[in-house]
């Protein structure tokens, strides 16, 4: 028997190289398939941990209220659980320590002591050098600067505040100052690092001190001292670079039971303890996105199995055709049907083996190339050939699957004739009718949360494009015959004769179904990918919400507010509110993205400053225009002069006010500075500490008064003048401002009636307010009062997005009211929008900055409201220069597409789509070349009869190659629709957002005509190249020889 | 478009009209329950809305808070306060959404001062003062001293506006007996009490009061009012009580009370019976709305309520048993439509005659088809209009959508399997002489199968991993849902494919029997089981009837079970932890009617560690040996492992611990009063209570060996007598579980008892089905049947082997389709009912475990016995027919 199918394998070698290439090449896909979901899917893993941000995994200890003495202890327990927990992720150890606040000399002043061993990363060191040895400090400069203190200064920390203090004084001596660089690294300190506060209160201080420090020693010296430990954290960082899915998953198991563990060490030494980390969210959050990856992959897997299927059953149906007269022969020479399967599988188990041995190679090489795409290069996720035992044992299962495929059709004799095989399709067109619109119903009824290794909803669109495929491909036939009919009309000979000859002759169902098949699954993978593509960009847009947010890490100052101007000079940007609110009394029903958000820009760039998509051919300008605050605001401009303050009062009347100016620099930075207590007294004051304000206009300004003892009521007037700078003056006159006047905190006030004026002359502009005051009142409570330059808007215009539309149930012109700082302000909705930029499918709404600001300052806040700033087109300059300001955090669109695109986890997706392409290319050639090449031997005879007949060379080619022309071309272009039905049909909800859920803006199906029409119209040109090769060899072999060979 | 003939419609119809009927009667009856599941479900849904909104209580009202206008300048004495109260009351009230409006009940405005210290004696007495009215008046009330509240200015000035110099300004309050009890204050009393600020006000007492109707919703605005707060604490007492301010003296309240220290709120309390489940997204969005309208401290009102998280979650559970629901719908209907197919079948062999000659006349398809379409949808409309009349009748409204598959598959399965009888009969393709042609064809159509065959098995394996994956989490996954339904065909299937080999088996060894008739049935049978449709609707139907039976009882029983879990005996006391609580359940131990009682201590939440893990546990501190013997007598299960707990070794107390990592277990220590206490774990603890932590069992005495005390707050007990026992010594202090009524409360919930009685409903349904199916598959035969007893009958086959070939031939198939049924439905329902989620509906914490009845067989004597009765006549029938007239013409009918 071996001998038999040896011999046949010789003779029919060519064949047989065929057949085996093509099943290396079926099972090299499936090996590629398995590298990049084993060995790839890991290193991802290992990629997108080490990705993460240091918070996102980090492991802190929490510690409040222990003595120096026990710190040791605490500090070991809290290492051992977090080394036992983290296990095999070695982490690395960073602590914190911050003592109780002591008395500086006698007075209220503060100062506390702290001990760090990540002091260097943190900051910067201006002067001096790190405390090196005991006894010595190193202090922030603001620290130094306030309280005078010099290097080698000495300075003395008296007794603890607070319960039970530790009496004994520490004396420290000034080595080195430094500057906080990060804002991140210092949330926990007392004065977030800003090293001084006017008004520090623990809660246990009957009033509010003056803070300093944090005066930085060694450990050493801050446990000699014996201080109370206000705060310790130890903070373990785990080793990323080696960590695997198993020592994850038991970190963040361990994580569970960390808190009660530590908490029972060191119950009898601490107030509380606590720990925590965010690091099983963030594993879950990677697993989620893994397995959203997965599932794309093996949607591209399933699909080329299937097509590798389609052409071994077609191989294995040619391979048994051209065996057909020689099974007979073997039969009537008595072979049974039994030793016929034998030989079979033998020389199946033979194709499987010489296939393995070829497929473990090409594999590993091929995902090796696969991996180095530039777009998994650049995640990191590029590797050698390797060869792991999953490769292997997936190369032998599924060569043998494939072979195994292919000995069906081997063993099988008789074909169905024509009239049966239509009774068989006449119900089975019906199932897979029912079957397609069944597996497309599941795919687009998926729910909006996650649904990733769903099998169902990863078979669906395998299902789906088959199902079409198979329906669109029973059509071929009537179309043929369509095309025959029309032909013969020709008078020509070739063209009817080819026409009615290709539509005449049965076709292999698998044949057609594969090079159809093939051509769909192309077109379809190349729509996917850009339809892919194009949603992670939207969902980048709509995410960052612009092109370059800055967000900060605390509110910004008017310097740092100026520095960040200076950065993006030039640049189209606005000061941006993005921070959650409470909706009337309403914050959201519990779940994570139904709290409301309110994101607020200058809506007068918004068109060039916000991304996402709009619907109805809206644009953000549309949508600004009808946000825009009005006017721009014009104050009184402020020279160098500066502000002087004068205030009357009856006589008698001992009464103070503290003027808090609100001014507004050049780029429309908006903070209120305070001069010091005034008396009225007549006499005018100038106000001090106001800093540099040139170039600044007033807009605002709050008087409080304080003082008075006696009963009854006085009338007070308060001037501010401002000393005109020579070019402003001309436009102060020129503009006389109308200013309101309002009492704050109405009615627990003392103020009980007030009036303002402006008045202009050509040295100076005096802001007068009239304040009538309730004495007896004012003695317990501030009366406030506010003048503005502009009136209070009656509500803040905003768009809002269609989930909160949803939600609250309101339409355009509704109101609402939000809580911004605690200030009310009211909200009129005057557009919806799919989804507010930033704040992608969330319930949120979209206002200007600056009719925000207004109606914040005209409720009586004057602190500045600006929690990032937005930049449009930003140039990679200016993302570092604002990275270097170290004030937040800089997140660019281009940086979360890319991210979303090509990140570690991400970047399989379009390597499998291209894979994908790319196997429907080989196998479509594959196909053809079977399809054609088989029939070789059949139309040789019929060549040679019509060269006999009289028909020249050239004409005889061209019906040969007519034939086969347009069987593929139909072939070709059924498979192109089919791709574009499967496309509209599912393209989109077969994307899926990073972590699994539906895409916010939902997915947009994108055609790619030039790169499908370059995929079909190289496909057909590869399919016709084929056919017209094997064509020329059939005519050129074509001779008197075959013409007997065919009769006999 | 064919013609129709007007008499062969009529015609046709009247000679089988007994069938049509039939057919009629089916839709009627798949109607009727389909087009009443909608309406009834939703009504379903309405009371588990319902008893939401109920039990969320106030949680559940939307509560306006009003700003009170402030008035500059001097205070004033504002007589008409009550009515201005009133009136911005009203204002608020019309400022809700109509349909808001519509399911809350009218306001009750209080006026609150916050909780004031009291100044007159000892710290620890606090004391508010509202001012409350329902929407019309004041609650009733009756003094049993002093008056009722007055105007703190004479009465000729009550009705004017004073301004006021003097201050402290007293206001004048009445007590309810309660709290006068509780603050020991008594009438005439006059006292200074101040507020967080130190703010002060002077209150007058001036009658204390017994509420006229404690059940007024009206006092439940302010709780403390009818039962002060009395809270202890190592060092002292507290009381927080309230008095009330009439509208005599509201203008002196709000003089006497600093201006922001009254709240003025309305509260509308839901009416629980008027939310509706078909409300619930709009009622939500209102609410929102409603919040979203203003802030607290801006504008007149501002708006409060969980009423939407309420409804969100409660529809959230009606979702879920939605989705079981839609998992028996789905299998009922699946049974009525594969007896429609049949009744269809029946029909169509009676009228194949007919059928042939008309198409052999020249009738085209279409005009057959849509001539037998007329009919079918007559019967149909007919059956389903009787159908949803009845229900509409009984149930009083009607839902379409489950209906529609019956209707379509009445209509169209008879004239499609007609038109397919008819173009058979005509179809002129010559049928291959060539024997390999003869089999081709004969593949093709084996394919066919196989292709038909594979897509439901497919479709099942990949509905079976949705129902995994997914679980059933609402009604709109008809893919999970319909998994179980799939199980079933592919089990029809299954049988199908099975029985004939099976059969030509036993057709085998039945040659080799001595007597005709086990080989007369066994030919018969072996042909006759290859008819898939009577054995799939035999089978198919009885395996959703044996799900829909063991969903009922596992449901039914997981509901027992669970109350059983939660009370852990017979009847369970909580109260205060103290001592005296050991004696009282040694007392209840021996009291009449009791088996036996335990007391313990059970504390939730409590940390325990071990070398290298900790876990959050449910502690039980227990008599170890009574709470053995309440196990014991109790159907708990037994735990003679508690025995273990009174051997005491190394120093370590041993435990018995339950749940929890496996490292847990090594070096376990518990923080007892801020002392660790080392522990040995000595076994596996039963589960106490309805927990999902850990639990660890602790022997008292050994525990209190070990320096710790732990008085016992719980007593658990089993008999009888339990109840009037632990009632006796519980004198009204804490609260008791009884078993029966937790599992009334259970069994009767909404979702649970509407859940169960759908698939009682569907139950009875599907047997009738099965019973059909049954007698229609034998219908069928009937005819051929008749022809080939004949036969024997001339050959000599006496009566009494007539009709024990008849019982063999009839009989047989059925006692295996529903053998088989039984046996895939239990397997369905042991493998499909982990992911159907039904602790949701049981209340339990884990997967309820599966019920199946014995009388579940019953469903198998009850179809054998259909098939013996029909035998039985078809048995008498055949006999009728004289035997001389058979041997000279054979059957002629």
């Amino acid at each position: 028997m071996l001998t038999l199918v040896l011999r046949r394998t010789l003779a029919q070698g060519r064949l047989l190289v065929g057949v085996v290439a093509l099943v290396t090449l079926g099972t090299a896909l499936l090996g590629v398939g398995a590298l990049l979901i084993g060995p790839t899917q890991d290193r991802a893993f290992t990629a997108g941990m080490q990705e993460t941000s240091a918070q996102e995994t980090e492991v802190t200890a929490f510690f409040g209220g222990l003595k120096a003495s026990d710190e040791a202890g605490v500090h070991d327990a809290a290492h051992t659980v977090i080394r036992d927990a983290l296990g095999a992720l070695r982490p690395t150890f960073t602590s914190n320590a911050t003592s109780r606040m002591r008395r500086l000399g006698d007075g209220q002043r503060l100062g506390y002591l702290a001990s760090t061993t990540s002091l260097p990363k943190r900051a910067a060191l201006t002067s001096g050098r790190w405390a090196a040895a005991a006894g010595e400090a190193v202090i922030p400069e603001a620290t130094a600067s306030r309280l005078h203190l010099r290097l080698g200064d000495r300075i003395t920390l008296g007794r603890e505040i607070g319960v039970d203090p530790v009496q004994d004084p520490v004396t420290l001596v000034v080595a080195g100052t430094f500057r906080a660089t990060s804002r991140s690294g210092w949330e926990r300190d007392p004065l977030a690092g800003s090293g001084y506060s006017a008004a520090y209160s623990d809660g246990s201080l009957p009033r509010l001190s003056p803070a300093y420090g944090p005066f930085v020693v060694d450990e050493a010296t801050f446990l000699a001292s014996g201080s109370t430990i206000d705060a310790l954290q130890v903070t373990g960082r785990p080793r990323l670079d080696r960590a695997t899915d198993g020592s994850m998953n038991a970190a963040a198991k361990a994580m569970r039971s960390a808190d009660g563990l530590l908490s029972d060490r060191v119950a009898d030494r601490v107030d509380i303890s606590r720990v925590a980390s965010d690091l099983p969210q963030t594993l879950s959050q990677v697993h989620a996105q893994q397995a959203a990856t997965r599932s794309t992959l093996l949607v591209v897997l399933l699909l080329s199995t299937v097509m590798a299927l389609t052409a071994l059953l077609l191989a294995g149906r040619l391979l048994g055709g051209v065996r057909a007269s020689e099974r007979a022969l073997l039969a009537d020479l008595g072979l049974g049907r039994g030793q016929l399967a034998v030989a079979t599988l033998i020389e199946v188990l033979l194709i499987a083996g010489v296939a393995t041995l070829l497929a473990v190679p090409t594999a590993a090489f091929a995902h090796s190339a696969v991996t180095h795409l530039p777009a998994m290069a650049a995640a990191g996720l590029s590797q050698g050939p390797t060869v792991t035992l999953g490769l292997v044992l997936t190369e032998v299962a599924s060569a043998i699957l494939l072979a195994l495929a292919l000995a069906v059709p081997m063993v099988g004799s008789a074909r169905p004739g024509p009239r049966v095989a239509r009774v068989a399709r006449s119900g089975v067109g019906v199932l897979v009718g029912v079957i397609a619109i069944a597996a497309w119903w599941q795919l687009h009824s998926q729910p909006p949360t996650a649904t990733t290794d769903d099998a169902t909803l990863i078979l669906a669109p395998v299902i789906c494009v088959v199902a079409v495929t198979v329906a669109a491909v029973r059509l071929a036939p009537l179309l043929l015959g369509v095309v025959a009919r029309v032909a013969t009309r020709s008078t020509a000979l070739v063209l009817p004769l080819a026409t009615s000859q290709a539509a005449r002759r049965p076709y292999a169902g698998a044949a057609l179904v594969l090079l159809a098949m093939s051509a769909a699954s192309a077109t379809f993978g190349l729509a996917v990918q850009a339809t892919w593509e194009r949603s992670q960009h939207d969902q980048a847009a709509t995410r960052v919400g612009t092109d370059l947010a800055f967000a900060l890490s605390t509110p910004a100052t008017d310097r740092e507010a100026a520095e960040i101007v200076r950065s993006t000079a030039g640049l189209t940007t606005s000061a941006v509110v993005d921070r959650p609110l409470a909706l009337g009394q309403y914050v959201g029903s519990g779940d994570a993205d139904s709290a409301p958000v309110l994101v607020a820009a200058d809506s007068r760039r918004a068109g060039a400053l916000l991304r996402g998509r709009l619907d109805h051919g809206r644009t953000w300008s549309d949508i600004g225009d009808l946000l825009a605050p009005g006017p721009a605001l014009v104050g009184v401009p402020l020279s160098s002069g500066g502000v002087t303050a004068k205030g009357t009062a009856p006589r008698g009347v001992q009464v103070e006010v503290v003027p808090t100016l609100l001014v507004q620099d050049a780029s429309g930075f908006r903070r209120s500075v305070t001069g010091g207590a005034v008396p009225l007294d007549g006499r005018p004051h100038p106000l001090r500490q106001l800093g540099s304000l040139k170039g600044a206009h007033l807009v605002a300004t709050k008087l409080a008064f304080s003082g008075g003892a006696a009963s009854g009521t006085a009338d007070v007037t308060v001037a501010l003048t401002v000393r005109n700078a020579e070019a402003a003056a001309g436009t102060a006159k020129k503009s006389p401002q109308e200013w309101k006047v309002q009492i704050l905190g109405a009615p627990d006030t003392p103020v009980a009636g007030s009036s303002t004026e402006l008045r202009s002359s050509a040295s100076a502009t005096t802001l007068r307010t009239t304040a009538q005051l309730d004495l007896g009142y004012l003695a317990y409570a501030d009366g406030e009062v506010l003048a503005t330059g502009f009136s209070r808007p009656t509500a803040v215009p905003v768009a809002v997005s269609e989930r909160l539309a949803d939600v609250v149930g309101t339409k355009l012109g509704g109101g609402i009211t939000a809580t911004v700082e605690g200030v009310p302000v009211p909200l009129e909705i005057v557009a919806i929008v799919p989804t507010v930029p930033s704040a992608p499918g969330g319930v949120a709404v979209l206002a200007d900055a600056d009719t925000l600001s207004r109606s914040l300052i005209a409720a009586g806040h004057l602190e500045p409201v600006v929690d990032a700033w937005w930049v449009a087109d930003p140039t990679p300059g200016t993302v570092r220069t604002l990275d270097k300001l170290d004030l937040g955090e800089t997140t660019t669109r281009a940086e979360v597409a890319a991210q979303l695109e090509r990140g570690p986890l991400r970047a399989m997706v379009p390597a499998a789509l291209v894979l994908l392409v790319v196997a429907a290319s080989l196998l479509l050639h594959g196909g053809a070349a079977l399809v054609v090449g088989a029939d070789r031997p059949a139309r040789s005879a019929e060549v040679a009869r019509l060269r006999a007949l009289g028909l020249t060379r050239r004409e005889v080619t061209r019906l040969v190659l007519i034939e086969h022309g347009i069987l593929l071309a139909l072939l070709v272009l059924a498979g192109a629709l089919v791709g574009v039905v499967a496309s509209v049909a599912l393209g989109s909800s077969l994307v899926r957002s990073d972590v699994g859920v539906a895409p916010v803006p939902a997915a947009v199906l994108v055609w790619p005509w030039s790169l499908e029409v370059a995929v079909v119209a190289g496909a057909l040109a590869g399919c016709l190249l084929i056919a017209t090769v094997i064509t020329l060899v059939v005519v050129r072999r074509s001779g008197p020889a075959q013409l007997r060979a065919a009769d006999a | 478009m064919p013609r129709w003939h007007r008499a062969s419609i009529l015609g046709r119809a009247r000679s089988d009209i007994g069938l049509l009927v039939l057919i009629g009667l089916v839709v009627m009856l798949a109607t009727l329950l389909t087009s009443a599941v909608a309406p009834l479900s939703e009504r379903t849904a309405d009371r588990a809305i319902a008893a939401d909104v109920r039990d969320a209580g106030l949680k559940g009202a939307v509560v306006a808070t009003i700003k009170r206008p402030y008035d500059e300048g001097d205070p004033i004495r504002d007589p008409k306060a009550a009515a201005a109260l009133r009136e911005r009351a009203k204002s608020a009230q019309e400022d809700m959404p109509n349909g808001l409006a519509s399911v809350v009940r009218p306001g009750i405005t209080t006026m609150t001062s916050p909780s004031m210290h009291l100044l007159d004696a000892g710290p620890g007495r606090y004391l508010r003062l509202p001012y409350l009215t329902g929407p019309r008046k004041a609650p009733a009330v009756t003094y049993i001293s002093g008056h009722a509240p007055r105007p703190g200015v004479p009465a000729a000035k009550a009705g004017v506006e004073v301004a006021v110099k003097k201050f402290p300004w007293p206001v004048q309050v009445a007590l309810p007996k309660q709290a006068a009890d509780a603050l020991g204050l008594a009438v005439g009393d006059r006292f200074e009490a101040e507020d967080e600020q130190h703010r002060t006000a002077t209150i007058v007492v001036s009658g204390i009061f017994v509420a006229g109707d404690p059940n007024d919703n009206v006092w439940a605005a302010v709780p403390e009012l009818l039962h002060p707060v009395i809270g202890h604490s190592d060092v002292m007492t507290s009381v927080s009580a309230a008095a009330i301010v009439t509208s005599d003296s509201l203008p002196d309240l709000q003089l006497a009370v600093p201006f922001d220290d009254l709240t003025t709120r309305v509260v509308f309390s839901a009416r629980p019976s008027l939310v509706r489940w078909s409300q619930t997204e709009r009622l939500t969005r209102a609410i929102v709305s409603l919040k979203a309208s203003s802030a607290r401290g801006q504008g007149e009102v501002s708006w409060d309520s969980l009423l939407d998280s309420v409804l969100t979650d409660s529809g959230a559970r009606v979702s879920a048993a939605q989705g079981q629901a839609s998992v028996l719908i789905i299998g009922l209907l699946t049974g009525a439509m594969l007896i429609l197919v049949l009744a269809a079948d029946l029909l169509v062999r009676r009228r194949k005659g007919s059928l042939v000659l008309m198409r052999e006349r020249g009738a085209s398809l279409l005009g057959i088809f849509t001539e037998l379409l007329v009919e079918a949808v007559v019967i149909a409309l007919v059956g389903s209009a009787l159908g949803v009349l009845v229900t509409w009748l009984v149930v009083g409204d009607v839902g379409w959508l489950w209906s529609v598959p019956v209707l379509v598959v009445a209509s169209l399965a008879g004239p499609a399997l007609a038109t397919a009888t008819a173009a058979r009969a005509a179809d002129d393709r010559r049928v291959p002489a060539n024997r390999s042609a003869r089999q081709a064809a004969m593949r093709v159509r084996q394919v066919r199968r196989l292709l038909v065959e594979g897509t439901v098995v497919a479709v099942a394996v990949l509905t079976y991993v949705a129902l995994r994956q997914r679980g059933v989490v609402g009604d709109s996954d008809l893919t999970a849902s319909s998994a179980p339904t799939w199980a079933a065909l592919v089990g029809g299937l299954l049988l199908v494919r099975l029985l004939p080999p099976a059969a030509r088996l036993v057709l085998a060894r039945a040659r080799r029997v001595i007597g005709a008739v086990p080989l007369v049935v066994a030919a018969r049978t072996s042909r006759s089981v290859g008819r898939a449709l009577p054995l799939l609707v035999v089978a198919v139907t009885v395996v959703q009837l044996t799900t829909a039976i063991a969903l009922a009882a596992t449901e039914q029983h997981g509901q027992a079970a669970g109350a059983l879990q939660l009370v852990g005996g017979d009847a369970k006391w909580e109260t205060a932890s103290d001592r005296s609580v050991v004696a009282a359940a040694k007392s209840v131990s021996t009291a009449p009617g009791v088996r036996a009682a335990a007391a313990a201590r059970v504390e939730d939440g409590i940390g325990v560690s071990s070398g290298s893990s900790a876990a959050i546990v449910r502690l039980v501190v227990v008599d170890s040996r009574a709470y053995q013997r309440v196990l014991a007598a109790s159907p708990l299960p037994d735990a003679p492992q508690l025995s273990r707990l009174r051997e005491r070794t190394s120093g370590k107390v041993p435990v018995l611990l339950r749940g929890g990592d496996r490292e847990l277990r090594e070096e376990l220590q518990i923080r007892w009063e801020d002392a660790p206490i080392p522990l040995r774990v000595v076994g596996m603890a039963p589960q106490v209570g309805d927990t999902t932590d850990p639990v660890l069992i602790i022997d008292r005495a050994a525990f209190e060996a070990a320096g710790a005390t732990a008085d016992p707050g719980t007593v658990w007990a089993v008999g009888p007598g339990a109840d009037s026992a632990l009632k006796a010594v519980a004198k009204k202090a804490g609260t008791i579980d009884l078993l029966t009524q937790v599992t009334d409360d259970r069994r009767s919930a909404p979702l649970a008892s509407g859940l169960v009685d759908l698939a009682r409903a569907s139950s009875l349904l599907l047997i009738v089905f099965a019973v059909l199916g049954v007698a229609l598959a034998a219908a069928a035969e009937a005819p051929v049947r008749a022809e080939s007893l004949g036969r024997l009958r001339s050959l000599g086959l006496d009566r009494r082997d007539v009709r024990r070939v008849l019982l063999g031939e009839l009989v047989t198939p059925v006692l295996l389709g529903a053998v088989v049924g039984l046996v895939l439905g239990i397997g369905a329902a042991l493998v499909m009912f982990g992911p159907l989620s039904l602790e949701l509906v049981t209340g339990q914490t884990s997967t309820p475990s599966l019920v199946v009845p014995w009388w579940t067989a019953v469903t198998v004597v009850v179809l054998v016995v259909t098939a013996v009765l029909i035998a039985r006549a078809e048995a008498a029938r055949v006999g009728r027919t004289p035997l001389a007239a058979l041997l000279r013409g054979g059957d002629q009918r």
